[in-house]
């Protein structure tokens, strides 16, 4: 459904956005993903550091 | 104090940046899908700001880890607001009441600032959900809602927000009383 109340400012007119569960919650899971395997390859650095140093 | 009926009905909601983190944390919970669900049936608009949209995408390591979260960004959210005078003007104002509040400028940093100075500016049309409510005191703002939800890792607070005109402008008069 269209936010198009002619009453609000011009910025906040003619949104369309349709609340997609699914989209949202795939790339949300790509995110997460993305940071637990930077995590675990900073705890691998970290490690790695303390065996050499 | 005034508090409107239903403040999320039709209208637009910011989504503070540790918001936008714990949704994604918690995306396979069923409490999220619950809030989701909520702003939904109110057909209410998701959108952030570009000091938002700034704090969420800043510290990547890699440019995968930057275009997932900016898709993650754009599906959660409809209008990246821009910044203009008038907000500008109103986040100086902002800072200067928490300032005759005694509130130490460390305390609320310049996104959670500029997130008030945006609902000040589209008052009545726009509200903001945070999980962090020490940031949007209640001398500025209405909290009209609270959710507590346990993720079993922890307990949040999710609060929603609206800024009301007639508190500020008793604190603008507060502010212009002091010499």
């Amino acid at each position: 459904m269209k936010n198009n109340n002619t009453s609000k400012p011009k910025e906040l007119r003619n949104t369309s956005y349709t609340w997609d569960l699914e989209k949202i919650k795939f790339f949300a899971r790509k995110v997460f993903n993305d940071e637990r395997k930077m995590k675990a390859e900073e705890a691998r650095n970290q490690c790695q550091y303390q065996k050499t140093h | 104090m005034s508090i409107s009926k239903n403040p999320l009905k039709n209208g637009h909601i910011i989504l503070d940046t540790n918001f936008i983190i714990k949704a994604y944390q918690n995306i396979d919970t069923p409490y999220f899908d619950n809030i989701f669900t909520v702003l939904k049936d109110n057909n209410c608009t998701p959108i952030i700001n570009e000091y938002i949209k700034f704090e969420f995408l800043r510290g990547c390591k890699k440019s995968k880890q930057f275009f997932n979260k900016l898709d993650y960004l754009k599906a959660l959210s409809e209008i990246t607001l821009k910044t203009n005078d008038d907000i500008c003007q109103n986040a100086l104002e902002i800072a200067n009441i928490y300032s005759n509040k005694n509130i130490n400028k460390n305390q609320i940093s310049i996104v959670d600032i500029y997130n008030s100075a945006f609902l000040k500016k589209y008052n009545k049309n726009i509200t903001l959900i945070t999980t962090d409510y020490n940031d949007y005191p209640i001398y500025l703002h209405n909290r009209f809602k609270v959710d507590t939800v346990d993720t079993e890792k922890e307990i949040l607070t999710l609060v929603y927000f609206e800024f009301d005109i007639s508190k500020y402008e008793k604190c603008i008069k507060d502010f212009n009383k002091t010499n």
